[in-house]
């Protein structure tokens, strides 16, 4: 028997547990992807009924109805107006807490007679007569079946896949001919025309049609008269009150004043009397920024030390074991070097990967979009910006994704160009290396690290010049008029854990996999730049340092030292990096820096990478860290390289440097073209060349 | 300047109207303004028990008896 691949999408409000489910269901066996036609992510599993029967599960972005208001909304939409894009099926879910406002978008799915059936969630707080007594009326009312799901006791799930398997097997039992009042029975008939010319299957989708045939169908064939803006925005309205009124004597019906637990609960109205505060909601925001990125140095260094010790190990380990051989060098200086300098930092990064996510999953976003919206909007940005803002701090691939919930076209694209300037999660590698150069380890009042606080700084400072540049951007984009921020508060919850953990854990895979691939590329490359030169040069060097070393009298281990050095000055790579020195030489750089600059322009995470092949081969000393490396590192005055002002020009350039495809990448798919993502870059790369230049020469 | 607490009566800007309705907010509902960053500031509103944040020409919007 063949395989049955079966789409089902996953659908419902903003914050109604959608992905919660998504993760109960699908766990670990999902991959994130885009939608074709627009970037955004989407997140599909694969759900395995029987050995022959799959199916594929799509978390679509949660949405109030298919008349939507965002790019991000309107997804759900255009699948369902593009015969070939529509899912077999929709699994809708809806959030017992909010009863009365969650069904406007299941009537509507249910007009275009797409077999569905609905999972209630958030029941924890109901009495179970009450849930059956909904699920019983609902179900005869809308003619499809509803199943009520508990993620904390795993109520439920098992009905989901017996449905699942249901659905699959007989859609047509899901189908429901709900057709509650649309709009006027004059503008009906015309309709009508349209379905039978057409051959739309129900009325609605004719409707939908009228409403945005031409938005979804980017070249307009003007095969029937659509909506006029001023007609599509009335009969939305129109349409959408009609609903409400049978849903709402619907939800009267089965709810009595006991059982009406819509409103905001007592631990969310009490919490927000702190995080809504004029004053101290900007101190609880600001608090628990500071808990964040004190986490991510105080969690981290555990694992991170484990890390790089093991990694020391396995180095001496093979270089023990292997015979003194090219190969062993490239497995060891290059591959391993490399991979260390990046793995020691995923404790980090999936540190503060997960505390977003937990930010995010406990509500408390939306109260800083509340708290920060009029601020954002004189930099001519939106309280939704700050979303992206944050979430750039782990990557700016889903943070500029991310602004694709904000209205309006000139705060989008103003968000999208700040977010790269946000310090990344690939960033904190190089910080942390250098940041040691600037301040030793020590506390300011016994509490503060000063290490953490030049790290807030750094954060800040970029916070700051990104807002600037926002600022200039606001003079010249043109500003639409369609910018608000009505947004509904959710209940604070506690997040389920092994949601936000599956999500980091999704996030730092990709980030492993994508990073370690251009890595041991990277590596392996410079490695061979970095230890190979013309044919010829290294056996001259190598003789001069011979006759040198008799002459001087020098005992073989210094000899082997200072021809190690020459011979990288004179690979490849040296002479890269020399090319490069005469314009990097005013920020206080040299050839090394030059190579690593060179090998971190696709990806700035390359750097501590680069910095641990090169100095790794110019020594060998058995120090494990890259940091007691770089702190023998001397001019050729002997005073100490990484010095208090190159450190901190080095920091300024990676602060404000766009070294990332990926980022460079996302920008063309999301503004469509070249345009921004090429400004994007020039912008860029001049700030962090003045910027250093600046620090260096003035300090 | 509108009223802080009472009942919808209507919502002036269409475009408005569509997508607070979208979000169940309708003419006949009970609405209150539970506190605001100043003038300009983001409001936020209270909507049949929900909270909701939104900004001062969109609470103006909304007419209120």
């Amino acid at each position: 028997m063949s395989k049955v691949n079966f789409r089902v999408g996953l659908i419902g409000n903003p914050n109604s547990g959608k992905s919660s489910l998504f993760n109960a269901l699908t766990g670990l066996d999902q991959h994130v992807g885009n939608f074709p036609g627009v970037t955004v992510e989407k997140a599909e599993g694969k759900i395995y009924l029987e050995k022959d029967k799959i199916i594929t599960l799509i978390d679509f972005p949660g949405s109030y109805s298919l008349h939507a208001n965002t790019t991000d909304e309107f997804i759900l939409t255009e699948h369902i107006l593009k015969e070939d894009q529509v899912p077999q099926a929709f699994l809708y879910i809806l959030d017992l807490r909010n009863i009365d406002q969650q069904l406007l978008l299941l009537t509507q799915i249910l007009d275009l007679n797409i077999p569905t059936f609905v999972v209630m969630t958030n029941t924890e707080s109901f009495s179970s007569d009450y849930i059956s007594k909904v699920k019983l009326s609902f179900q005869s009312k809308m003619g499809i079946p509803f199943v009520d799901v508990n993620y904390r006791t795993k109520k439920g799930i098992p009905e989901i896949y017996s449905q699942l398997k249901n659905i699959l097997e007989n859609p047509s039992a899901f189908v429901s001919d709900l057709n509650i009042a649309i709009i006027d029975d004059q503008i009906v008939k015309d309709i009508k025309l349209v379905q039978q010319k057409y051959d739309y299957k129900t009325l609605y989708q004719a409707i939908l049609n009228k409403h945005y045939y031409n938005k979804v169908n980017k070249s307009f064939d003007g095969r029937f008269p659509i909506f006029t803006a001023e007609e599509s925005i009335r009969f939305q309205i129109q349409e959408t009150l009609n609903r409400y009124k049978v849903l709402d004597q619907w939800v009267a019906e089965v709810t009595n004043q006991e059982e009406q637990k819509f409103g905001q609960s007592n631990l969310t109205k009490n919490l927000d009397k702190f995080a809504t505060h004029p004053i101290l909601g900007f101190g609880v925001f600001f608090l628990i920024m500071y808990f964040v990125f004190q986490a991510i140095f105080a969690l981290a260094s555990f694992p991170m030390d484990w890390i790089e010790g093991g990694f020391a190990m396995v180095n001496t380990f093979i270089k023990d074991i292997l015979p003194q051989h090219w190969m062993t060098d490239l497995l060891t200086d290059g591959l391993l070097a490399g991979l260390s300098g990046v793995l020691v930092f995923i404790p980090q990064i999936a540190i503060l990967f997960f505390l977003i996510g937990f930010l995010e999953e406990c509500g408390y976003m939306a109260r800083v979009v509340y708290l920060f919206d009029y601020l954002l909007r004189k930099f001519g940005l939106n309280g939704r910006s700050l979303v992206g803002l944050i979430s750039g701090g782990a990557c700016a691939v889903p943070a500029i994704m991310s602004a694709r919930s904000i209205p309006s076209y000139s705060e989008r694209i103003a968000t999208m160009f700040i977010i790269p300037l946000i310090p990344c999660s690939a960033r904190i590698p190089v910080y942390v290396v250098l940041i040691a150069f600037l301040v030793p380890v020590t506390t300011m009042y016994g509490v503060f690290s000063v290490q953490v606080l030049i790290f807030f700084g750094l954060y800040l400072m970029s916070i700051i010049v990104a807002l600037l540049i926002s600022l200039c951007l606001k003079q010249i984009l043109p500003q639409s008029e369609v910018s608000y921020l009505l947004i509904q508060l959710p209940d604070y919850q506690l997040p389920y854990f092994k949601k936000v953990l599956i999500g980091s854990w999704l996030k730092v895979k990709s980030f492993i996999l994508e990073a370690g691939k251009v890595i041991i590329i990277i590596s392996i490359v410079l490695w061979f730049l970095s230890s190979f030169s013309f044919p010829g040069e290294f056996d001259k060097l190598e003789k001069n340092i011979a006759e040198q070393c008799k002459v001087e009298n020098r005992t073989a281990e210094e000899c082997e030292k200072i021809l190690n050095g020459l011979k990288l000055e004179h690979s490849f790579a040296g002479k890269f990096g020399r090319l490069l020195e005469p314009i990097i030489k005013p920020l206080g750089f040299d050839w090394k820096i030059g190579i690593a600059l060179i090998t971190s322009f696709a990806a700035r995470e390359v750097f501590v990478g680069t910095m641990s092949t090169i100095y790794q081969i110019g020594d060998n000393s058995d120090e494990k860290s890259l940091h007691h490396r770089l702190e023998k590192e001397v001019r050729a005055d002997g005073s100490k390289f990484f010095d208090f002002k190159t450190s901190l020009s080095l920091i300024v350039f990676y602060a404000f440097a766009l070294q990332c495809m990926s980022t460079i990448s996302v920008m063309r798919r999301e503004t469509k073209g070249w345009k921004w993502p090429i400004i994007q870059l020039l912008v860029m790369s001049a700030l962090a060349y003045f910027s250093s230049l600046l620090v260096y020469q003035l300090l | 300047m509108n009223k802080a607490n009472g009942v919808i009566l209507s919502i002036k800007n269409q475009a408005l109207a569509a997508r607070l309705s979208a979000m169940g907010i309708k003419p006949g509902q009970q609405i209150a303004l539970i506190r605001k960053l100043g003038k300009k500031g983001s409001h936020l509103v209270e909507i049949q028990g929900k909270y909701y944040a939104m900004r001062p020409e969109e609470f103006n919007e909304i007419v209120i008896l």
